[in-house]
């Protein structure tokens, strides 16, 4: 849903030649100053600096979605944070990858992209950048999703087969337009 | 009914186009019935098809029965479709581009024709060009085909004069829009007017009363006066109003919709280039992010004054997996004005 219908920056400070461009620190600083214009709140608060080697503090911060196809491209990002760099690594979360200014980034395996979308015929990376409340799911009648298992004995005459399937009533909707913004990305 | 068997059937009065048939839960087997085809004693014409799950490894063949009408007696033969000339499956969630095809040129015309050796796309459907040698800015976009014939197609909602014309590059076929209505539109056009016209690239979709967000990523560098647009607020007053002057010429209904906001203090809009009167941003801006029309809701008051839905902005996934049912006389969707009745189902187990 986002991918169809969020506003979209393209990343243009990187050198791979193509358009958008790798990501890099311009393309976030962008990014987060569109967000803080259109007054969106970040998503998650800062993490506090600690007396401790190599760790730095966190930005209060907006979340990144990302492919974790991304992720030695945000390493290379100036002004990366891994997250064991964070001064209390526990504050992080399972999915996440390190942040960059006011962007956290969480990866996923999943995440979205647009097959052959860059100039260049290239793959193009959808980080979906988020403030608080920017987008929601709408349950129907409190229907939500379904994962439905049902074991042989109660699924065919002669308990010879399972079933497992799935179901569900919601629609995705972006509640603040101004909240998401879209940063397009190839990989350096 | 059997275990896991799941059996749909209907009846449409054909137009003579390909029908596609929305079945959620899949489809192994289809039977389509055309009773006009059937009733009549005139002309050899096939009347009942049938395509099972595993009929074809490259495309999805099926058979056919045809009355010899036109022969004593009303003989039957039967026939087997050539790939893609009778049922073809579908799932609109998969929006892989097709393979890149070679252009030999895209001319820096109003509107830009583009040559092909290779099989043309179909009027209607969505292209995205990539590696172009002269016409960068347009590459990752995508672009609905507004004609084709004679080894060239036509992208007919973008204005490319006096950019340089392309004289490599490919294109590729993007199989079905996006999934989720309505969608976020590239801009290719703004007209320097109170409410102006603004075109987009690929057939929009929107309708009277929505709100949209005016998107200009980059500033005035990028899009000079126009960048004042970027972030603001509008409601659609009016959609696919009749082109003029420099505006894209696509030969058809033109693809435009008209806001509530005023640009005619912004100067004229093709003036990108140095000096060269551009109607896109040259080529020398790229890499840059393309300006964008974003659905963000309904003027409900607008929408009740004009008597039109005002939950036409409504989210919706508009994905689907089925079969099309070719058309044409010879095919499963019939001629026009046939009468289809049509069976289809899943299967318990498919043992190919």
């Amino acid at each position: 849903m986002l991918a169809a219908t969020a506003a979209a920056i393209n990343a243009v400070g990187g050198v791979n030649g193509d358009n958008p461009t790798e990501i890099t620190r311009t393309d976030v600083d962008e990014v987060v100053r569109v967000l803080l214009n259109n007054n969106a709140y970040t998503v998650l608060d800062n993490i506090e600096g600690e007396d401790r080697f190599g760790t730095a503090p966190v930005r209060d911060a907006y979340f990144a979605l990302a492919s974790s196809n991304l992720t030695g491209d945000l390493d290379a990002v100036a002004g990366f944070i891994h997250k064991n760099n964070y001064p209390s690594p526990m504050n992080a979360l399972r999915s996440e990858w390190g942040s960059i200014g006011n962007l956290r980034f969480l990866v996923s395996s999943i995440g979205s992209i647009t097959p052959n979308g860059s100039a260049l015929g290239n793959t193009v990376y959808n980080i979906f950048c988020v403030g608080m409340e920017a987008y929601a799911c709408i349950e129907q009648d409190a229907y939500s999703a379904q994962f439905i298992y049902r074991p042989p004995i109660y699924d065919s005459p002669l308990a010879l087969n399972a079933s497992v399937g799935y179901k569900f009533a919601e629609v995705p909707r972006i509640l603040n337009d101004a909240w998401v913004i879209n940063l397009r990305v190839t990989r350096a | 009914m059997a275990y896991d068997t799941i059996i749909e059937q209907g009846r449409f009065v054909s137009t003579g186009a390909d029908v596609t048939l929305n079945l959620r839960q899949g489809v192994d087997w289809i039977r389509v019935y055309n009773t006009t085809a059937l009733a009549q004693g005139a002309a050899d014409l096939a009347y009942e098809f049938y395509w099972q799950r595993g009929m074809a490894t490259t495309g999805q063949l099926g058979l056919f029965w045809t009355k010899l009408g036109a022969v004593a007696s009303d003989p039957i033969t039967v026939g087997q479709f050539a790939a893609g000339a009778g049922f073809v499956l579908v799932d609109s969630s998969i929006v892989t581009p097709s393979i890149a095809n070679a252009l030999t040129a895209i001319t820096a015309a109003n509107p830009p024709v583009v040559t092909t050796a290779v099989a043309l796309p179909g009027v209607g459907s969505i292209v995205r060009f990539e590696d172009l040698d002269n016409q960068p800015q347009i590459a990752g976009i995508d672009f609905t085909v507004t004609a084709a014939g004679g080894g060239t197609f036509t992208i007919g909602n973008i204005n490319l004069t006096n950019s340089t014309a392309s004289t490599a590059g490919f294109w590729r076929l993007i199989p079905f829009d996006a999934m989720f209505y309505p969608r976020k539109r590239y801009i290719t056009w703004v007209e320097n007017s109170v409410n102006p016209k603004v075109y987009m690239s690929v057939t929009h979709g929107f309708t009277v009363g929505q709100k949209v967000r005016l998107v200009f990523p980059g500033g005035p560098a990028v899009w000079e006066n126009y960048a004042a647009l970027d972030g603001v607020q509008a409601t659609i007053i009016a959609i696919n109003v009749a082109r003029a002057g420099n505006e894209p010429t696509n030969g058809g209904v033109a693809n435009n919709i008209q806001l509530d906001i005023d640009t005619s203090t912004f100067g004229v809009w093709n003036v990108f280039g140095a000096a060269n009167n551009e109607a896109y941003p040259a080529s020398t801006a790229v890499p840059f992010s393309p300006a964008q029309i974003v659905p963000m809701g309904e003027d409900t008051g607008f929408a009740l004054t004009a008597g039109v839905d005002i939950l036409a902005d409504a989210t919706r996934n508009t994905a689907i997996t089925g079969i099309t049912l070719v058309g044409g006389a010879a095919g499963p969707a019939g001629a026009a004005a046939d009468i289809i009745y049509w069976v289809a189902g899943k299967s318990f187990a498919v043992n190919n």
